[in-house]
This record gives C-alpha cells, structure tokens and sequence, in this order.
C-alpha cells in the first residue's frame, strides 16, 4: 500500500444539527391549539389547477373536458366537486328528457326535451289521460247511440249479404232447382216431382232436356259463386264501417281529454307532436280500452279508480322519464359521479324482459346512465375505471365527439346479440368530462390516443408540494385544522400540528417544501386521535402524532429490519470501520409501496494494465439499468478526461455493487464508484466508516440525488446497531443539503459528534474525506501536486499505458484492443 | 224434459252444419242442458247429385269444384260424422251431461222430427254463409201466459247480444229490449221476409204454430239459411212421412 507523504486531512465535522432537520417551532404558528383557527376549507397551493378546473367549469365551448392530474391523496376528487359546485349553480338547470313510443316504428322510440321539471308532469298527465280514457270510452261503447249505430250497420250488411242469397234461392226454386249443402259446399240439382233428381233419372232425359238442365244449372253454379265471392269484400267494408264508427266514437272523448294536456304543453313542439301522434293511435285503436273490461281485479275498489295505465296494453302510451330535474330543489346544473363507468353505466341500457321464453323490450326498459344524468352539468370520472371498463372509454369518446348519446348495448358492439333490441333517438349532450387520474395515463393518453388531446383539451394538474414560507406554514396549519374538523378529530396542539408540519417536510424531501398529500397527512392524524383517545386526553400532542408516524414506519419495517440484519450479522459484508483499497460503501433507496429506506452496499473497483476497458459488471449481467449505466459512462468521461491525458488510457477496471442480486438504477451511485476507482488506482485505502451517495458528472461535480434521508439513516442504522464511532458519517451531494430532514435520533446522534453528514461539491473534495489525503491540483507545468491522490492515479495510468506501449512494442504481440464494453 | 234439464238433439247432414247449431248450445245455460245428443244424417239425395255428370260444388269462398266421387262423399261423411262426435263430446264436457252420438241416412228433416219426438228440442243445423252477425227469429205468436219457447229466443238474443225478431200471426206483440214484432198475415209472407233478413238463429214451436209440418219446416230451413231451435217436434203427424215417400221408407230410416 502507497501512502501519500502530504499531510493527512481531517475527517470534516459535517452538517450542525439544524441543517439536518429544520424543525417547526410550535411558538411560530401561534395558536396553542387548532380549535383556536379559523379553519382552512380551500386548497392551497394548487392556484394553476384551480385555475385549470375553473376554466373548465366556466367555459361554455365545446371539448374544454379536464383532466386531473396528480398523485393519490392530493384531494383532487373533493377539489373537483368543490369548484364544480361553485360554477354549477351559475348554469341554468338542464332540461328533462323522455322516451315515448314511436308509433309508426315502433324500434325506433322518440326522445323528447321538456323544461326542467316538466317530465313527470307529462308522465302523470298521460297516465291520468289513458285512465280516463279506459273509463269513459267502454261506457261510450256501451252507450245506446254507439250500439244502435252499430246495429244499424249490421243490420245493413247482413242484408246486403242475405238479399243476393235470398234472390238467388228464389231464382233457383223458380227455375226448378235444389240447392243442397254438402260436407264440401253447395251443390246445385234439378227437382223432379219435388225431389232431387236422381242419377238414372237424368240418364233417361233426352239430351236436348239433359243439355238445358245442365246449362241452367250451370248459369246458376256461376250465379251462386258470384254471389259467394262477394262476401269477403262485404266483410271488409263491413270492418271499415266498424272501425269508421269507433273512430269517430273515439274521437270526440280523446280529443276532448288531449285538449287539456295541449294546453298545457303547448310550448313544446315536441310534446305536441307526440300527443297529435297519441290522438291518432288511441283513436285507430280505441278497442284497447275495452279489453280492462274483460280482465283484471280491482279487488274492493271501484272500477273508476282502478289504475288502469298499469295494463301492458297501455303502455305504448307510458312516458320513460330518462332524466328529470327539480328547479325548485337543486337550482344548479348537475354534477354526476359515477364510480362504475361500464358501458351501460354511461350510456344507459335497454333492458330485457322474459316473454314465453323469449327475451323482449320496448322504450320504457330503456334506462338512463351517467351521461344522461350530467347532460346539462359536469361528468366526474376516474380515468382507470373508464379505461378497464370495455368499450367505455371508446364510447364515452364517442359520445363526446357526436355530442349526443346513443345507447348501443355490449352484445350489439360486439354482435352477439340474438333478440330484438331498440335504436333509440340519441339525446343531444352537452356535458363537461372531468377525468381524474395520474400522471403515468395523461401521459400515455397524450401519446397514444390522438382523440384524447381533441376532447380533454384542460389539464388540470396538482401541485405536489408547496413552498415552505411562514406564511404557508400558518395557512398549512389551517387545513390540518380544517381536516381535523371535517373528519371528527379533536383539536391538536401547537406541537402536534409542528410535528405533523415536519413530517410534512419529510414527505416533501425538501426543507423548503411542505407535501400537499393530504390523505397521508389525515391518515397520521387519525392514528394520532386513536392513541389519544385511548390516553384519554382531550388535545391531540406531539407524542401521538410522533408515534402514529413511528408506528406506521414500523408496520411497514419488516423487510428493512431484515435487510440490516443481513449486514450486522456480516451475512451481507459492509465495513463501518477500518480502510480498505478500492472498496467504498454506497447507498441506494429501496422503496416498497410507500414505504423507502435506505440500504448500504459495498462498492469494489479493480484495476489492472488493458485498453481502455471498464466494465460494469452490473450492466453485463443485465442487474443495472440503463441510468445506472449512463453514470459509470461518465465516470468513465472523468477518468479518461481528467488523468494521463498524453497517453492512451490503458486501464481495465471492474466496478460491482458487491452482493447485489435485484437490478440496480440510478446514477446516484457514480460518485461511489468513482471513488473506489480511484483508490484502487491510487493504491490510497478508504475510510470505512463513512458511506457514499450522488452523481457525478464528468467535470467531476457530485450533483443531487434523491432519497438522501433514506439514505442517511439507513447507513446510520448499520452504524448505531453496531455501535457508533465518532469517524462514521455520510457523504451527501452539497446540493441536497435543503432536502435533509433526518429522523432525531440521527440528529441527536450528530449534535454529540458520533455521526456526521458531510456535504461535498467534488470528487476531489469527497476523495479527500474518504481518504484523508489531498487530493491535489495540476499544476502550471501539467502535473498534479506529488505524492496526492491524483498524481498516484495518473501515474499509475501512465505505468499502465508505458507497459503497454513496451508489452505492443514486443514482435509477437498484437497488441489490439479490446472490443465491446466501456472505453475509457 | 228431465228433472236435470232440456234433452237437446242436434241434428245436421254435415259438420259445419252440426258445428253453427253446437254454437246455439254453447249460449244455453249449463243449468238448462239435461242430455245433449247428436245424429248426422246421409241425405241420399246429395250422394245422388253428386253422381249426376258435370256436377260442380261451389265452396263457401265461391270456388267452384268437381262434385266429389261416391267414395269421397263417404269418406267426407265419415269424418264429418267423427268431427260431430269430438265435438259433442266436447260440448258435454263442461256441464257433465250425458251424451249420444248416432249416423242415420235419409232425409234430414223427416229423420230429425221422427227422432225428435224422444227429445224435449231439437236444433237443425245449417252453417254461415256470411260471419256478420244477425237476430233471433222467433217465428209464432206471442202467448199472453208463460211462454216458453220466446223465453228462450229471447235468452239466445241476450246471450248472442243481438236483437230478437218475432214474427207474430196473431196481432201480438212482444216486449222486451231489443226486441221487435212483425206482423204477417200469413207464413208465406214471413218465410219471404226471413229470406231476407239476417237471422242468426231461429226459433219455432211445432206445438203452436203456424209451422206445423215437415214441409213447412223444410222451407223454414232453406229460408233462414241458419240454425233452427224446434221444439214440440213430437206434435208432427206420425203419419205425414207416409204421405210423403212413396214407396214408404224403410224402417231403418225411420229410426
């Protein structure tokens, strides 16, 4: 081992206790408890997306749909339907919608648009008309002007039938002919001596007297036949005279009752429309109204009452309210929220029934879905339920484009329906879409969709944290208020709300920020109210908010506990004391739902005389990802940048994240590796005691990761369990210094020197600490400081690039390069 | 008539006629039916005519057709005769009354009266020729007393839902609801006036007049071209047969 003769460098002290965690001072929020605030219902620091919801709400042209953007947790469903509510009250209330029955094509029901309020008017008003109706037209038919008419008519036609019969009988009996009847119809023969005549009989006749029989009985057969051919046209003008008759029967009692429901649906083309249409089918089909006669029980009630609009013959006259809205009630356009977006959700369903075995349906089985229910107001959905429900997304997209809803069935999307069904009159729609999702979907939509960009032109997108002034602090401390209210909690301290404020932080990874997750936040002050409830204190403290964040820490614990066990039962080798050459201890986030901690890994680097190789040993077993390694790429940079920069870099190094069997990301490892690199090239051991994390680029700047309290206290963790030393501490990027908000006891253990957190700018400044030696500057002449880690480095690439050079020079030696991997 | 009711023998030379006076049976009450029996009779003279040549059928529709061959004329008979008989039966099942069912050949009139003098009524049956329906006739003079055979038309006409026609002789009336009276001189005269009228059914009581005769009951059927309802058919000379068939008519027709 080469010791470098400069003078050793001290271990630094690190960062002061407040660096590492910026507390909230209770003192600065100014209350004593949260039942002093004035609560804080509106959300704060998400101005861009209100903004975005509000343009959306507000905004009267077409396809200005919103997508929600942001994490779980952030309050974006009750920020949503909040703002929604405000605008919906400014836009007027929607009208209702019906279906009714298209009689001439009777698959095709009509929809119809009424004023807010006016469909179940229409509805009761022809349920009224069809029991009127089925009352007084069976006693107009009973009446004695309808049955005379009606005998009448009979009497005519049954004498237009019997005359040319009773003609013709006289004729055949004047002419001495029998008109008898045979199983097989009529048969007409001459009567001899009042009798028929017989077969013999008519043989004996002389043929002139045979020949005028048979002609006789022939024009009569014709005569006969005439006559009975014309019954079928008497029957039919019979039946048309009939129903003449019921029809203008009919007429004068519908008409009279339609007349007091034109009058009030007169404003309404449509519904005028539709009770014309109702007008001519009850009066074609006035026998409808006396079948009720025949059937049905009212029980003791009298007939008069009995509902009558109930009988199936009547509903082809039954209004199928799809939508209604109360003006009186709700004075605000309507917001749906549908949790279940399946097809039939959206766009409503024809339903079936079961007729003799055979599925059936008419308009009144069509059911109304979200679409119809919003149409007017505001559509909330989540985007992965619209996307995991078939067709829906596809139809809802649909909908949008043709602004109007179109109810098609599943079976009928993908054709295996076999029973009758219905194309029912699309309703025109004008609905605002609100979809709630994440950031991953907008993303894929974005990209992979091209109607989405046309139909959800707003983005809506949340904050996830917000700026840390005193300010914001205090209005912070509002919401926590807010929230505890809302929920049922009861009031918390000072110190608490500090507590809660400071795990705030945590959760940010940044000083300056505080997280906007507020369902994580509410889920720690719900803990909180639980262990307060069961200490039976009246005011929630800092000791349950502190332990409701250590508990769920602990629940989530058990792979991290596992994990560093492995390591301070030596089972996984990481060193917190000693020196070692080419062997650093870096760091890496594990994350397991939300839950992340930080774990130590040992880092070796070997050198040796090659061409230019440096092999990452992760990437060529395909453990390390693609950014990981774009940072042992840049190492690379740095190496062959910074040192022997007049020779061909004639190094082979191996870097490996040691016992790492799960794939590797991330460049935040870079700066570790480097620095093992530079030991083993050095020959100059590394403290043990410290670990290692950041990137680095190939000016040989350390630059921010992230994760670095995990990181810390994971490292601090090894270290406390296996005793602290004093000379243990954590290299951090400087950068991310204003993201440190450590646990205390870390904390605690820095502010009594027995841990340390050093931030560091450079590679030559971290390569000092670990090795505490200088590192040392080229200088004027091109050459590093002697006796500093650099100069070993370079020296010892020059060494390899000299053997090289003498080991190409050899005649026998081919001396080409190696081919594939990293060249440095 | 029995202690349970009428005994009612319909009478018909072919099912579609049987069928138009089951149809008058199915609108009595089941209280009044006591026996229902059926004969069909094989009018010889229709088998004759249908051997005459050139004989044409003219079909209830107006077609007209080859008469049929003796052999069809049997087989026709036959299951018209099994038809009648289903259906009786049929017609007997829902009051639960006693039923006979015979074939006779001969003359439908003189058969139906010489049978009919066992039975309290008889129907002659006679089929449709149109579906509008028409009245009940009842063809006799109204009584001052009880009257039991205008009870019944007027039953029918009520169960029918039609009006009741009475053809009086005697300067009578009758009264009810939908009920007229004509007046005629003569029987003639009122078999020439229900020639023309639309009669559903018509009703006669041979006991009182004025259709007293087989003949007159002949030209009563041909004229009303529907079911006849006859009651009193035992009052008909026994011995008006022998007036009639010369020579006399076998003994198996005479039933």
């Amino acid at each position: 081992m080469k010791q470098p003769t400069t003078p050793a460098v001290p271990l630094p002290d690190g960062l002061s206790s407040k660096k590492l965690r910026a507390t909230t001072a209770p003192k600065s929020l100014g209350f004593k408890t949260t039942a002093e605030l004035q609560t804080e219902p509106r959300l704060i620091g998400q101005d861009r997306a209100i903004d975005a919801i509000r343009l959306s709400a507000g905004i009267s042209h077409k396809d200005f749909n919103l997508y929600v953007l942001g994490p779980q947790g952030m309050g974006r469903h009750s920020a949503v339907l909040k703002l929604l509510g405000e605008q919906a009250i400014h836009r007027p209330v929607p009208s209702d919608w019906v279906y009714v029955n298209n009689f001439e094509v009777a698959h095709k029901p009509n929809a119809i648009e009424l004023a807010a309020g006016s469909a179940a008017r229409l509805k009761t008003a022809m349920q009224d008309l069809v029991d009127d109706l089925a009352n007084e037209i069976p006693a107009l038919f009973e009446s004695d002007e309808y049955q005379t008419q009606r005998r009448t008519i009979e009497e005519e036609f049954g004498e237009r039938h019997e005359e040319p019969i009773a003609e013709f009988a006289d004729r055949a009996k004047a002419e001495n002919v029998a008109l008898l009847r045979t199983p097989m119809g009529f048969i007409l023969t001459e009567v001899v001596d009042g009798k028929p005549i017989k077969p013999e009989e008519f043989e004996a006749l002389d043929p002139a007297r045979k020949k005028e029989i048979e002609e006789k009985i022939e024009a009569l057969q014709e005569s006969l036949a005439v006559i009975l051919r014309q019954a079928p046209q008497l029957q039919k003008e019979h039946r048309q005279r009939i129903e003449k008759l019921h029809a203008a029967m009919a007429e004068r009692v519908v008409s009279v009752r339609l007349r007091e429901m034109l009058d009030k649906f007169r404003n309404n083309a449509g519904v005028m429309e539709y009770l014309e249409q109702v007008r001519l089918d009850m009066i074609s089909n006035a026998e409808l109204f006396l079948l009720p006669e025949n059937g049905g029980n009212n029980g003791t009630f009298p007939k008069t009452i009995r509902k009558f609009h109930r009988e199936p013959q009547f509903q082809r006259y039954a209004v199928n309210i799809m939508v209604s809205h109360d003006p009186t009630a709700t004075a605000a356009a309507p917001i749906v929220t549908e949790d279940l977006p399946t097809l039939n959700h959206l766009t409503g369903r024809i339903e079936h029934v079961s007729e003799m075995g055979t599925l059936s349906t008419n308009f009144t089985l069509i059911k109304a879905g979200a679409l119809h229910r919003a149409n007017g107001g505001y559509l909330v959905l989540d985007v992965r339920q619209v996307l995991n429900e078939p067709y829906a997304w596809d139809t809802l997209k649909r909908c949008l484009y043709s602004q109007s809803i179109a109810i098609t069935s599943l079976a009928d999307r993908l054709s295996v329906g076999s029973t009758t069904s219905l194309e029912p009159d699309p309703i025109p729609l004008d609905v605002r879409v609100v979809l709630i999702g994440d950031r991953r979907l907008h993303m894929l939509l974005t990209m992979l969709d091209p109607d989405f960009g046309e139909l959800f032109k707003l983005q809506a997108d949340f904050e996830d944290d917000l700026l840390r002034s005193v300010k914001n602090t205090k209005q912070f401390a509002r919401v926590i208020a807010a929230h505890a209210q809302k929920d049922g909690l009861r009031p918390m301290n000072a110190t608490a709300v500090a507590r809660l404020l400071d795990h705030a932080v945590r959760m940010a990874d940044d000083t300056k920020k505080l997280s906007l997750q507020m369902g994580a936040l509410a889920d720690v002050m719900r803990e909180a109210d639980h262990y307060a409830t069961q200490a039976n204190t009246k005011v929630m403290t800092e000791a349950e908010v502190s332990r409701a964040i250590l508990e769920a820490d602990r629940r989530a614990s058990r792979i991290k506990d596992r994990m560093q066990e492995a390591i301070t039962r030596k089972t996984i080798l990481v060193d917190t004391s000693g020196e070692a050459i080419g062997q650093v201890n870096g760091l890496s986030v594990i994350g397991i739902g939300q839950h992340y901690f930080g774990r130590p890994s040992r880092i070796t680097a070997r050198v040796r005389i090659g061409a230019g190789k440096l092999i990452d040993i992760e990437r060529e077993v395909e453990l390390g990802g693609p950014l990981h390694s774009k940072g042992v790429m840049i190492l690379g940079g740095y190496l062959s940048s910074t040192y022997a920069l007049d020779a061909p870099m004639s190094l082979h190094a191996s870097l490996v994240f040691e016992q790492s069997y799960g794939g590797v990301d991330g460049d935040s490892a870079s700066s570790a590796e480097l620095y093992a690199l530079l030991s083993a090239l050095s020959e100059v051991p590394i403290r043990q005691g410290l670990a290692v994390t950041g990137s680095v680029n190939q000016m040989g700047e350390v630059q921010a990761i992230g994760g670095v309290n995990e990181k810390i206290e994971g490292f601090f963790d090894i270290c406390k369990a296996r005793k602290l030393t004093g000379t243990q501490g954590v290299l951090i990027p400087a950068a991310n210094v204003d993201h440190l908000m450590l646990r205390p006891d870390v904390v605690e253990a820095a502010k009594v020197g027995q841990f340390r957190v050093i931030p560091i700018k450079t590679i030559n400044e971290g390569i000092e600490v670990l090795t505490g030696y200088k590192a040392g500057k080229r200088r004027s002449n091109g050459d590093f400081l002697p006796d500093t880690i650099n100069a070993l480095v370079e020296e010892k690439l020059r060494s390899f690039a000299r053997v090289r050079k003498a080991f190409a020079a050899k005649p026998d030696q081919g001396g080409q390069p190696d081919g594939g991997e990293q060249h440095v | 008539m029995t202690a349970r009711g009428t005994r009612i023998l319909i009478s018909a030379s072919s099912f579609g006629d049987a069928a138009a006076a089951l149809d008058i049976v199915h609108q009595l009450s089941e209280q009044m039916i006591g026996q229902l029996g059926g004969v069909l009779i094989d009018e010889g003279s229709v088998n004759a005519a249908c051997q005459l040549p050139n004989q044409r059928v003219i079909s209830a529709s107006g077609a007209v057709i080859m008469a049929p061959s003796p052999a069809q004329v049997r087989r026709l008979i036959k299951a018209d005769a099994r038809a009648f008989r289903e259906m009786l039966a049929q017609v007997a099942r829902t009051p639960d009354t006693k039923w006979t069912f015979e074939q006779q050949s001969g003359d439908l009139i003189e058969c139906s009266i010489n049978l009919g003098r066992a039975w309290d009524m008889v129907i002659l049956g006679h089929r449709e020729l149109h579906p509008v329906p028409g009245n009940v006739v009842f063809l006799g003079s109204p009584l001052a007393q009880a009257d039991t055979a205008l009870d019944m038309a007027g039953t029918l006409a009520r169960n029918l839902g039609t009006g009741l026609l009475v053809f009086s002789f005697s300067g009578a009336h009758a009264e009810g609801p939908r009920t007229r009276t004509h007046q005629f001189a003569d029987l003639v005269t009122a078999l020439s006036q229900l020639a023309r009228a639309n009669a559903q059914v018509v009703v006669i009581d041979l006991t009182r007049g004025p259709v007293r005769t087989q003949d007159q009951l002949r030209e009563v059927v041909e004229m009303a071209r529907c079911p006849v309802v006859v009651l009193g058919a035992g009052s008909v000379h026994s011995a008006l047969g022998y007036s009639i068939h010369i020579p006399p008519v076998d003994d198996r027709q005479i039933g």
